[in-house]
């Protein structure tokens, strides 16, 4: 038996020394709190000279500081410059970090990256590199705890004379996901990892401003006037949304555009003919971003493609009016059928609660998910001939096909509708 | 530096201009006074150059010129908010794109306010 006391004594001794040797490497911990904030100056609010009701975007947020919302938030040592405690702000841009230094001489600062908190999107450079946004230095304070952190206060990026496009780009992007996509189930599931490429032209299309890519999973925006249109990000999130939605169907939307011609690149516009395809997938994508600023009871939503920071012009476009857009829905001008800002009309009637068909919006999704896979009527992949595998024969082709009336067909069968009506009103949007 | 905004009437009709530029640098301070100038009319499917000059004598660092433009034709109305990024080294003006902007100079930098 006294052969054992020694040993254990030895064993005691060793493991005192390792716990004093961690305890020295992590000699300082601590909390800091503090709140992040940006310039705000997106255009396309809804004005005060609206109808505001059930609008999530409105004249008193623009031209002012904002939170950064869901962002992934780090404490950083200078010298090493290695991360010493991270976390996340939270809806108002708060946030309250651990962290965890051996040195405590060396000021530290504050990043925050665009990047959601759940990965949903970050907005990265043009080679997919990362953005950071830096506090100045400062010296941790001890002792601090949970309850009682070190406080930072408010910290500002941007300005009015010079607002940074990447944080109003990032603002926009959590815009679609906390406002629109994340009351879809499907959208929660599938939408993930989205990489928005600030700024990067690199979509074939020069003059327009942004592209997405389903396949690559990545939206780019070309310029930084781009990024303060903020229905550009939503928009484009909308595609990937859809690309999401349609469990990534092949085909390959940026080819046909500007109906009758084919071969030409995304170059659209709201009240321009165009085939069935590019006309749906276009409004559906337009759809999905109305929602992040118009909510179903909405009076008057609006949607535009000008880029200037400022609201949606009066006369472009309310989508909660019937098409035409300058005529009226008895008297439909020609080729209004092919419209994109038919479709957009059409959905929004399909999903508004003021006296239309009011279906919730995680049925657009769903609806979308609904179409088969495949290349015959009303599968997702129907335009099979766009540029995808450009040997295949001309027949295969159906620029029309993947339109507003499969969706039609599919959204009345899930949903138990009758959307004929609201079909009608505006100007029977293209397709078989 | 002498710089050329070119815009292109895409409306199909005859078209009215105006814009408006400004010139910061990297922290939003004002380098030179904001201007208006004068609205033009752009012949349909025309193009028009207008002439822009950086200042001189900048400090080296970091500038943004920024224009914003609204366009009308008949009911049709369009918009831009244009940013053009320079950098300033040992006395000399580079255009540089937003990678280099965003990435070296302090616009990615808390403000102080």
């Amino acid at each position: 038996m006294n052969f054992v006391k020694p040993s254990s004594w030895l064993f005691f001794v060793v493991f005192a020394l390792i716990s004093l040797s961690a305890s020295t490497v992590f000699a300082h911990s601590g909390y800091v709190s503090g709140r992040l904030m940006f310039y705000n100056n997106q255009g396309h609010y809804c004005p005060n000279t609206r109808n505001c009701t059930g609008a999530k975007y409105v004249a008193a947020d623009f031209n002012k500081y904002l939170p950064v919302s869901h962002a992934r938030v780090y404490v950083y040592q200078t010298g090493t410059e290695s991360v010493i405690g991270q976390g996340i702000s939270d809806f108002n841009g708060n946030f309250k970090l651990r962290w965890d230094s051996p040195d405590h001489s060396s000021p530290i600062y504050i990043r925050w990256n665009p990047t959601h908190k759940d990965n949903r999107f970050a907005i990265r450079g043009s080679s997919g590199g990362q953005w950071n946004f830096n506090t100045h230095t400062f010296y941790a304070e001890l002792p601090t705890t949970i309850t009682s952190p070190q406080q930072i206060g408010t910290r500002y990026w941007g300005s009015s004379s010079a607002p940074n496009p990447l944080t109003n780009l990032y603002n926009g992007a959590w815009r679609m996901w906390h406002y629109a996509l994340s009351s879809s189930a499907r959208m929660n599931a599938h939408f993930n990892d989205l990489e928005i490429r600030a700024f990067d032209s690199n979509c074939g299309n020069p003059s327009g401003g942004a592209c997405a890519i389903g396949s690559l999973n990545r939206v780019n925006i070309m310029n930084s006037f781009s990024a303060y249109g903020l229905n550009t990000i939503l928009h484009e999130m909308g595609h990937i949304a859809s690309y999401r939605a349609s469990h990534n169907q092949n085909y390959k939307f940026s080819s046909d555009y500007n109906w009758p011609n084919t071969g030409d690149g995304g170059d659209w516009e709201f009240n321009k003919p165009e085939w069935g395809a590019a006309q749906f997938e276009e409004g559906l994508a337009t759809f999905y971003g109305a929602r992040a600023i118009y909510w179903q009871n909405a009076i008057e939503p609006y949607t535009c493609s000008n880029s200037l920071a400022s609201p949606c012009p009066d006369n472009l476009f309310n989508i909660a009016d019937y098409s035409g857009p300058y005529i009226g829905p008895s008297s439909c001008i020609p080729y209004e059928s092919r419209f994109p800002i038919t479709v957009v009309r059409y959905l929004r009637r399909l999903y508004d609660n003021n006296g239309d068909i009011n279906q919730p919006f995680y049925e657009f999704f769903d609806t979308i998910n609904d179409f088969p896979g495949g290349i015959g009527n009303g599968d997702k992949d129907e335009p099979f001939c766009d540029g995808y595998w450009p040997w295949d024969p001309d027949y295969l082709c159906d620029r029309d096909g993947r339109s507003t009336r499969d969706f039609r067909r599919h959204f009345e069968a899930r949903t138990g509708t009758d959307t004929t009506t609201d079909w009608y009103l505006n100007c029977s949007p293209v397709g078989d | 530096m002498n710089l050329n905004l070119v815009l292109e009437n895409h409306f199909g009709n005859e078209a009215t201009v105006i814009f408006a530029t400004e010139f910061v640098d990297d922290i939003g301070v004002e380098i030179t006074t904001p201007t208006i100038f004068p609205s033009a009319d752009l012949a349909s499917d025309g193009l028009k150059s207008f002439p822009l000059i950086t200042p001189d004598n900048l400090r080296d660092g970091f500038y943004t010129l920024r224009v914003s433009i609204a366009a009308k034709s008949g009911d049709s109305e369009a918009s831009h908010l244009l940013e053009e990024y320079f950098e300033v080294d040992d006395g000399k003006l580079f255009a540089v794109d937003s990678e280099t902007y965003f990435g070296q100079s302090q616009a990615n930098m808390e403000v102080i306010r």
